[in-house]
């Protein structure tokens, strides 16, 4: 069997194998300039710095010493339209209207440097720094109508700016006259969140009988629009694993496996309370009662300390690469992330401050709430291809695609986790050698399904939505730019 | 050819960043931060409309001493006292509700908003106080009760102390033709609403309710109120029982930890009132209606105060007592209707109800339409009259007034809807 049928021949049944199996949730794509280029089918090569994250072992290939830098430049593009209404009653979201989220073009630089060390005979050490999971992205989909209190809520309502960052020493070894490689790296997951929602609680005057009282809950008063933010960090520890083999001179096979790690995570946090406008009615009550307390458009500030954890996801992914000629290299992998092991965030709060009069008890419990942010995820995969051209001895030509299933659900989807639906990247790549320089661009451009999240849900059951209604829509634009110095 | 590929690429991916990673304007309309605040530009009539006691109405009156009328008068975002004129929509309070009922649901924040989205034309709304005595006057036209629907409706061409329209008319740049006055109201608020445009037919062109009192009986003569009467019964009864002596019946407690049976007793002085010592129907003061004397020519006499007296249109068992269920009846608006032929022939009528209704009046709502749509039939107008409903939604019913606020938007842009268009002559 030639090299060229049987790659073919592995191609096809990993295809077979992974028929669904397509997946990503918030990891982050801008990982490697040449793994870009070829559309993230990197881990049967695993040649440069950025195998820390796709295959240890490839450390192993990597005969000189080597520093390298990548700076990723991205732009997510998201809409929304929302519809959440109150059984079709008003409820101060932009229904119906395309809201986009906030403008902004992100990078990410990340970089590594590796040397060949006499341990254990010869042993290919590295230490990295790189972004692994991110989330960015900010939204207004809200606005208080008018009869709330004028004041305006921030326009970072939704928003979620979530990077985990591994610092990560990664060592690998050849075997067999380096048929075989083997490779770990360990890590020290930095965590940074910054986490904004904007919640609609229900008045506490509700449940009154008297009906004095609970005219102070009729409508649009039935809900208390809730701010909040929880800006925090918090370490972990985290590893992978990796293993690249030889099959034949021209056919490389790898596998990874990335463990499970908790980072736990603790900050400050701020919330807003917007209470109603309504001074017709509160001129029926004194002026130092609750009551008027929550007619006069009061602004309610609270500032609490938070604490949170987070769990990563176990992931195995394997790749398969085919020097097809001694031009053309083809490559495909295949990852399964198991997502269902995020369960969201369950922010619980202490050392608040700002309560208003300490004998106002439905402010109070109403301010005094620890948030869960519940999210039922599933376990999903992707699976990319590639291919390299060298044109000589100087330049190469990369190209690449995937498919990604979503890890989200409707139940629990919301607008700060963005991973919409099925989406496809499309990627080209160019590296130039000079020397003992390598400069490498590539460029990606990643297209989602639309999704439709039709309806509501309260997944906990606190009595608080855990998802967002709305149709989306999204692309992401992503260039990465690399350099890098072997000697 | 690298260097033809170089130039590609960069284009390629020059362009690919430059378009796809371009601003995009975003799409949201924010609210008008110029809303007005609070209750600015709202008119308050501290003393109220004093109309002269012979000529507009008479009250019985166990909590005021002045035969006042209070109201509150939302004037548009651009009103100049000497500018241009608008339409007026006259606004019944509900039972206990005052006349800032409505601007606490919203009015002020909702009308404003809709004028300047151009939904509905600026217009004068008129909110008033029907909450006097046990609660409410139900807008009855009795001479000791109150002649409230004579005091409101009527035309009498006096501005200092004729009738609410000739006061507004006279206070503010209205116009004054019958279409360009409409009224409308909230339970017992649209009870008088519908009460009043038949009984003035010539001076409204509009009229709208929301979950009203507008079917007394059903047509069974076993539906509307009837039902209500053995809840007052049991209710009072501390035992769950369906009769009570007639001690309890005479003490009845007038105070609101009851609503229902202070709303009864409010209908009993709209429509049956019973005066003993006319002299001193306003001389009170304070004020009782709890010091029951002595009634003894029948069980459904109530006596709060030995001088002035209202009838229950049922008995200790809580069954309709007929004498007195008769003139309840008369004031049931179909029976007006009926009275006034025609009255409706040229009026515009629009009906909604609230799903969760704790006294059914949406069921009386919906029987009215029933009835009206029969008898305007009748009259040769095939019209529909049924009812839009809010549900509330789950964990939130539709009880009292807590829908106000979305069915307020529909209720004003119906009447400005029908109110002659200025903008377009």
């Amino acid at each position: 069997m030639g090299a060229l049928r049987f790659f073919a021949f592995c191609l096809l049944l990993i295809v077979l194998i992974l028929p669904s199996a397509f997946g990503s949730g918030f990891m982050f794509d801008g990982l490697g300039v040449k793994a870009r280029g070829m559309g993230g089918a990197f881990r049967a090569l695993a040649d440069d710095w950025s195998a820390a994250y796709y295959n240890p072992a490839g450390y192993n290939l990597i005969q000189d010493n080597y520093i390298a830098g990548n700076v990723a430049v991205f732009h997510n593009r998201y809409t929304a339209i929302p519809d959440i209404t109150w059984n079709g009653y008003e409820s101060g979201f932009y229904n119906g209207v395309e809201v986009y989220n906030e403008h902004e073009v992100l990078n990410v630089p990340q970089g590594a440097i590796l040397t060949r060390l006499p341990i254990f005979g010869e042993t290919v050490m590295g230490f990295s720094i790189m972004q692994i999971f991110d989330q960015n992205q900010s939204w207004e989909l809200f606005a208080n109508i008018p009869v709330y209190n004028t004041s305006t809520i921030p326009s970072k309502q939704f928003y979620n700016n979530f990077d985990i960052v591994a610092f990560q020493i990664t060592a690998a070894k050849g075997f067999s006259e380096d048929k075989l490689s083997l490779g770990i790296g360990l890590s020290l997951l930095r965590g940074d969140l910054y986490y904004n929602s904007l919640i609609l609680r229900d008045n506490p005057y509700t449940d009154e009988t008297n009906p004095d009282l609970a005219s102070i809950a009729d409508r649009p008063y039935d809900k208390i629009p809730e701010w909040y933010s929880n800006d925090g960090m918090g370490w972990g520890f985290g590893y992978r694993a990796g293993m690249l083999y030889k099959l034949t001179d021209k056919i490389n096979v790898g596998v990874v496996f990335s463990g499970q790690t908790s980072i736990d995570i603790d900050g400050e946090s701020n919330f807003r309370y917007y209470l109603g406008d309504n001074p017709s009615l509160a001129e029926n009550f004194f002026d130092t009662t609750e009551e008027r307390y929550f007619l006069d458009g009061n602004v309610a500030e609270v500032s609490a300390d938070f604490e949170t954890s987070f769990d990563t996801p176990n992931s195995i992914a394997a790749g398969i690469a085919c020097m097809a000629t001694d031009r053309l290299t083809l490559a495909v992998d295949g990852e399964w992330v198991f997502w269902s092991q995020f369960e969201g965030f369950e922010f619980t709060y202490t050392n608040y401050e700002g309560f208003p009069s300490e004998s106002f008890g439905r402010a109070i419990s109403l301010m005094n709430t620890d948030i869960t942010v519940p999210v039922e995820w599933e376990d999903a995969g992707r699976i990319m291809a590639g291919a390299s051209y060298k044109l000589n001895n100087f330049a190469e030509l990369r190209g690449g695609f995937g498919v990604d299933q979503t890890a989200l659900t409707e139940e629990t989807f919301i607008p700060q986790f963005i991973d919409l639906n099925t989406k496809y990247s499309y990627s080209l790549g160019v590296g130039v050698e000079i020397g003992f320089w390598h400069l490498d661009i590539a460029t990606s451009y990643i297209h989602y399904k639309d999704l439709d999240v039709p309806n509501q849900t309260d997944f906990d059951g606190d009595g608080l939505r855990d998802n967002f209604s709305a149709y989306y829509e999204g692309d992401n634009y992503q260039t990465v730019l690399g350099i890098s110095y072997r000697f | 050819m690298i260097k033809n590929f170089g130039i590609v690429f960069t284009v390629f991916a020059a362009a690919l960043l430059v378009f796809g990673c371009s601003e995009r304007e975003d799409n949201i309309v924010r609210p008008d931060s110029e809303v007005r605040d609070g209750l600015t530009g709202v008119y308050i009539f501290p003393g109220g409309h004093l109309a002269a006691d012979e000529l507009a109405f008479s009250m019985f009156n166990s909590v005021r001493k002045v035969p006042s009328i209070y109201l509150k008068v939302y004037a548009p975002p651009d009103y100049e006292p000497t500018g241009r004129r608008y339409p007026v929509l006259y606004m019944m309070s509900p039972f206990r509700g005052s006349d800032s009922y409505y601007f606490n649901h919203g009015l002020v924040a909702i009308a404003d908003q809709m004028i300047a989205d151009g939904e509905i034309q600026p217009m004068i709304i008129v909110c008033i106080d029907g909450s006097v005595g046990y609660g409410g006057t139900f807008y009855g036209n009795t001479y000791f009760g109150g002649k409230y629907a004579q005091a409101i409706g009527s035309i009498q061409n006096d501005p200092i102390s004729g009738s609410i329209i000739d006061y507004i008319d006279g206070v503010f740049n209205t116009y004054d033709s019958r279409a360009d006055r409409a009224i409308a109201g909230f339970g017992m608020g649209g009870y008088g609403a519908v009460r009043i445009a038949a009984m003035y037919p010539d001076n409204f062109g509009a009229v709208s309710a929301i979950s009203a009192p507008l079917d007394f009986d059903g047509a069974a003569g076993t539906g509307g109120f009837v039902p209500l009467f053995k809840d007052v019964i049991s209710n009072l009864s501390g035992t769950g029982s369906d009769y009570i002596s007639l001690a309890e019946y005479r003490d009845m407690d007038t105070a609101y930890s009851n609503p229902l049976r202070t709303m009864m007793m409010a209908a009993g002085t709209a429509f049956t009132p019973h005066v003993l010592d006319i002299d001193n129907i306003i001389s009170l003061n304070p004020p009782r209606a709890l010091d029951s004397t002595f009634i003894e020519d029948t069980l459904t006499y109530l006596n709060p105060e030995g001088n002035v007296a209202f009838h229950l249109p049922f008995d200790t068992a809580g069954n309709p007592y007929q004498p007195i269920w008769d003139l309840w009846l008369d004031n049931n608006v179909s029976s007006i209707i009926e009275n006034n032929p025609g009255c409706f022939d040229n009026m515009a009528v629009k009906l909604f109800t609230t799903n969760d209704d704790e006294y059914g009046f949406n069921v009386q709502t919906i029987n009215f339409a029933s009835w009206l749509q029969g008898y305007m039939n009748m009259r040769g107008y095939v019209r529909d009259y049924s009812p839009d409903n809010y549900e509330g939604y789950e964990g939130y019913e539709a009880t009292g007034g807590r829908m106000l606020y979305d069915i307020l938007p529909v209720l004003l842009k119906y009447h400005s809807d029908n109110f002659p268009n200025y903008d377009e002559e």
